[in-house]
């Protein structure tokens, strides 16, 4: 989901217009406390906001800072639209952790290109953020069990290292696998690596 | 028998009359010594009080800030007052007794003095006036003077008692403020120059961005119908007709900012070349003071009016006497006059301010008036380009020429409404 917050209506239609054209699934915000108030879960496609600087009531740096202090930036990167002059404060956002900087006039598409970016930058985050937490859940023996199977160690292999029975191992493998939710070891080694 | 005869003789008159004439002229002398006591004491009382007076007098002319000279009606100096003599920098031996040219006259302001003295002798005096005296050290000292016939006793005229007074401060403070004057107005004007563009850059920032998204989002979505994916003409129709709507807003706000510089646009209306002049007198006066040029104005009495946007005319009239009297700081004093003529034709007026400055060499004249190109330090490059540009707008000319006795003529003419199309307001 591609956030735009700007008070500009037709600024926000057109951009929205841009986005739709890519595939993008869009949502227009007037302003800054509107973006902050209803901003809803985290979509699976990732989020993106493109964040203009200059606008009435709350500017485009005291959102970004609510961003940051909320801990969504991870999984939502701020691309910010600045006008003329804006360039110094838009330098010092990047340094906080902005994904990028547009000045008006842009190139629309290289925008959007950035917006694509930003999108996978944000799935990523999240997956990585899922598998940690999956990993939270795992037991002290799981964690062992799993780290040995991530070695490419068989079933026998690990009974012997850890002296438990085989048994005991493939029921510790079943619980990993299905904690992790991954059906195969390969699949398991892609999701940790 | 003893007869008595009393005889009551006849008084003897002599010696009674030498008896009274001694009572009387011992009396007189009393009194006239009496008197004589009387005269001298009050004579004495009188030169005190007289003494005290004077003292008192020439501490109260000590202690004045304004300079006081006296002249009989020669022009001989017979008094000066000690503020007068710190005015010109000279001792009183130096100037009780002297008669014009006085030691404290300015060369380059000599005309001038040599014009009111004539005056002075044929019995006419200018009440107040301003003049410059040159100090014993050169530096020439504003003042302004008052004057006052000097009557004796009797009634008659013996001379003149002029007051003076260091206007040094005033008129530092008024070229102060007229120049700070000057910076705010310019100021003000690039300050609404920079907000018109600022302006209109950010107004048409929007549509013009707009725009650009429309149709690039328009293109994607051709570039994805050549790949298979089906158009939805419904949202390409909706996303062109939004950019033709910003393409026309961008239209208005150009249009608008059109308005806006026409509105602003100078005013004409029928004005006297006389009145533009006496407008900005006080400020060419002021300017030439300080550079001690010598202004000369010379307006014929019957000159046609102009449909002309007065301020603009001033601003001309100002900057070409600025150019004049900054091309003569290397002449000398005495060459440094600068004139103010006009004339009329059938078909135009031309007001003309001519320089006995450096003149302008054949490499500079080709580029006097190209906007940014200047010869002194400190110029912007602007004034001429601006002037011509200013009189260009009422269908005028200005040009220039050198000046036959040396230095530069400036000319600018503008044409003469037809007769009876214009009355002077």
């Amino acid at each position: 989901m591609l956030h735009i917050v700007d008070d500009e209506d037709v600024i926000r239609d057109a951009l929205a217009w841009l986005a739709q054209s890519r595939g993008l699934a869009v949502r227009g915000y007037a302003g800054g406390q509107e973006f902050l108030d209803s901003v809803g879960a985290p979509d699976e496609a990732g989020d993106c906001v493109l964040l203009d600087v200059r606008m009435p009531d709350m500017n485009g740096i005291a959102v970004f800072d609510q961003i940051i202090s909320r801990g969504w930036l991870a999984r939502m990167p701020v691309i910010f639209l600045t006008g003329h002059g804006d360039v110094p404060m838009a330098v010092d956002s990047l340094k906080r952790g902005a994904f990028d900087f547009f000045e008006k006039p842009f190139n629309d598409n290289q925008l959007m290109d950035r917006v694509d970016q930003a999108l996978a930058a944000a799935r990523n985050a999240a997956s990585a953020a899922q598998v940690q937490a999956r990993l939270a859940t795992l037991s002290a023996r799981e964690r062992e069990v799993l780290d040995l199977i991530l070695a490419g160690k068989m079933n026998k292999v690990v009974a012997d290292e850890l002296g438990i029975s085989m048994r005991t191992v493939e029921v510790h493998r079943a619980h990993i696998f299905d904690k992790m939710q991954v059906k195969t070891a390969v699949e398991l080694a892609g999701l940790l690596k | 028998m003893l007869a008595t005869d009393s005889v009551k003789g006849a008084p003897r008159l002599l010696p009674n009359l030498l008896v009274g004439s001694v009572i009387v002229l011992a009396l007189g002398l009393l009194l006239s010594l009496l008197t004589l006591w009387r005269h001298i004491s009050r004579t004495l009382a009188a030169e005190a009080a007289l003494r005290q007076q004077m003292a008192f007098r020439t501490a109260m002319e000590n202690s004045l800030m304004t300079g006081l000279r006296a002249r009989d009606l020669e022009g001989r100096v017979t008094y000066v007052n000690k503020a007068f003599c710190e005015i010109v920098g000279l001792p009183p031996e130096e100037l009780v007794g002297k008669k014009p040219p006085m030691p404290y006259w300015a060369p380059e302001a000599r005309g001038e003095y040599e014009e009111r003295f004539a005056g002075v002798l044929a019995g006419t005096i200018t009440p107040q006036f301003e003049t410059v005296f040159q100090r014993s050290d050169g530096v020439r000292v504003p003042v302004l003077v008052f004057e006052a016939p000097l009557v004796d006793s009797r009634g008659k005229q013996t001379g003149w008692m002029s007051s003076i007074l260091d206007i040094t401060d005033r008129k530092q403070a008024e070229e102060l403020n007229r120049q700070q004057q000057e910076k705010l107005e310019a100021s003000a004007r690039l300050a609404t120059m920079g907000e018109i563009s600022s302006m209109l850059a950010h107004e048409l920032n929007q549509p013009l961005a707009a725009i650009s998204s429309y149709t690039a989002g328009a293109l994607n979505v051709l570039e994805r119908a050549d790949k298979g994916v089906a158009i939805e003409p419904t949202l390409l129709r909706r996303a062109l007709e939004q950019a033709r709507q910003q393409a026309q807003r961008a239209g208005q706000i150009i249009k608008s900012v059109h308005e806006f510089v026409k509105k602003s646009e100078p005013q004409r209306e029928t004005v006297s070349i006389h009145s533009v002049v006496e407008g900005v007198r006080a400020l060419i006066e002021l300017q030439a003071r300080k550079s001690y040029v010598a202004l000369q104005i010379d307006l014929p009495a019957a000159l046609p009016p102009v449909l002309a946007d007065r301020v603009m005319l001033e601003q001309v009239l100002l900057n070409l006497t600025r150019n004049g009297i900054e091309a003569m700081a290397e002449v000398s004093p005495a060459q440094r006059i600068l004139r103010i003529e006009a004339s009329a034709d059938a078909t135009q007026v031309s007001v003309s301010v001519i320089d006995r400055g450096h003149g302008i060499a054949p490499d500079v004249a080709e580029r006097l008036f190209s906007p940014f190109f200047s010869t002194k330090a400190e110029g912007m490059g602007m004034g001429l380009s601006i002037c011509r540009t200013a009189v260009e707008f009422h269908g005028g000319t200005l040009t220039h020429a050198p000046n036959p006795g040396g230095g530069t003529v400036f000319t600018f003419s503008l044409p003469r409404p037809a007769p009876g199309a214009v009355e002077l307001k």
